[in-house]
């Protein structure tokens, strides 16, 4: 779900950019140092579900898992989404650096509200299937929005850019399916062996 | 015999085929060109994605359009040596830009090898994760004892 550079006009980029940089800011303040381990395995595990491709057709779609990561990192999945980026812009050449506020963006914003909208049902119930089934509409939910927001970023530059967006929501489909078991069977497997980290 | 309906029938069938329909064509065989090779990090193709060319001489008018093949493969025929620019964009976010060297004599000056393996760019990626965190766990340490 990356955007690639020149692709975006410069009021898109800069939007994202400052809104990015505002979240990594705070995602930063937030950082605790107890909390700084966490952080870096999320990371090293976003970075990883990115290179999974999953390939549908003439589209090329590949695992985000941004739900999760706002569910376990809140705010701090800002700065996380930065280093994931930069790397993957560096080393597989996916987005690019002028981009990096607004990928970063369309992937952070949704993964903060999945902490604040499911971390209290996460927090409080013991259940497995409600835990699960959170777990599904987290990454439903999360796709979803980040695919809303790279729509409206595609828009923003150019109406002609509607149909490519409806195209990649259609693609991700699939994508929010497996998340969304992905997701819930995390949040079992971790209420079971580590509720502290959810908690 | 109407004088005119005569004039046509002389033109019929005496004025070559050439010559009433304008233009005759012709055609050459060719080989080799400029091309490029697009694909996926997972090594699927970049198929059927519009291609722009941009010659040195213009770079805002593009030079030819196309659409890559099957295997994400596209060739032009530069015809001037400089720099040209090529993006390959598949319509979902993913776009390539590439800029092909031709020397005077309109041949590919090969690139420098650059990139990584997957499997390098994931290992230096992890290493670089757990070395900044390792750096703001030590500079959040640091901020915390005092």
């Amino acid at each position: 779900m990356h955007i690639s550079e020149g692709i975006l006009g410069g009021p898109v980029l800069l939007t994202g950019a400052v809104l990015s940089m505002s979240g990594i800011v705070y995602g930063l303040y937030k950082l605790d140092h107890d909390q700084v381990p966490k952080v870096a395995i999320v990371s090293a595990a976003l970075f990883v579900a990115s290179l999974i491709h999953i390939p549908l057709g003439p589209a090329n779609v590949h695992l985000i898992l941004n739900g999760i990561a706002g569910l376990l990192l809140g705010w701090t999945v800002f700065p996380a989404y930065l280093v994931v980026l930069v790397l993957h812009a560096m080393l597989f050449q996916f987005g690019g650096l002028t981009v990096l506020g607004v990928n970063t963006f369309n992937l952070a914003l949704p993964a903060v509200l999945c902490y604040y909208f499911f971390k209290p049902l996460v927090r409080r119930t013991e259940r497995k299937s409600v835990l699960f089934g959170a777990g599904v509409v987290i990454g439903f939910f999360s796709i979803g929005l980040s695919i809303f927001c790279l729509g409206l970023s595609l828009y923003s530059t150019g109406p002609e850019f509607l149909g490519v967006a409806g195209i990649i929501a259609f693609s991700h489909l699939p994508v929010m399916v497996v998340e969304g078991a992905i997701t819930g069977s995390v949040i079992v497997f971790l209420h079971q062996v580590r509720p502290d980290i959810l908690g | 015999m109407r004088p005119l309906f005569v004039i046509y029938l002389i033109i019929f069938f005496f004025v070559p085929g050439g010559f009433c329909f304008g233009h005759g064509l012709q055609h050459t065989e060719i080989q080799g060109g400029v091309g490029l090779a697009v694909l996926y990090d997972d090594g699927t193709p970049m198929s059927y994605c519009e291609v722009k060319v941009y010659s040195p001489a213009d770079g805002e008018t593009e030079f030819q359009q196309g659409l890559t093949d099957k295997n994400g493969r596209f060739l032009f025929y530069a015809d001037v040596s400089g720099e040209w620019r090529i993006t390959v964009d598949d319509g979902m976010g993913h776009l390539v830009q590439h800029q092909i060297t031709v020397d005077p004599q309109l041949t590919v000056v090969p690139p420098a090898a650059t990139g990584y393996s997957r499997r390098q760019g994931t290992i230096i990626g992890l290493s670089l994760i757990f070395g900044i965190f390792g750096l703001i766990s030590m500079f959040t340490g640091l901020v915390k004892r005092k």
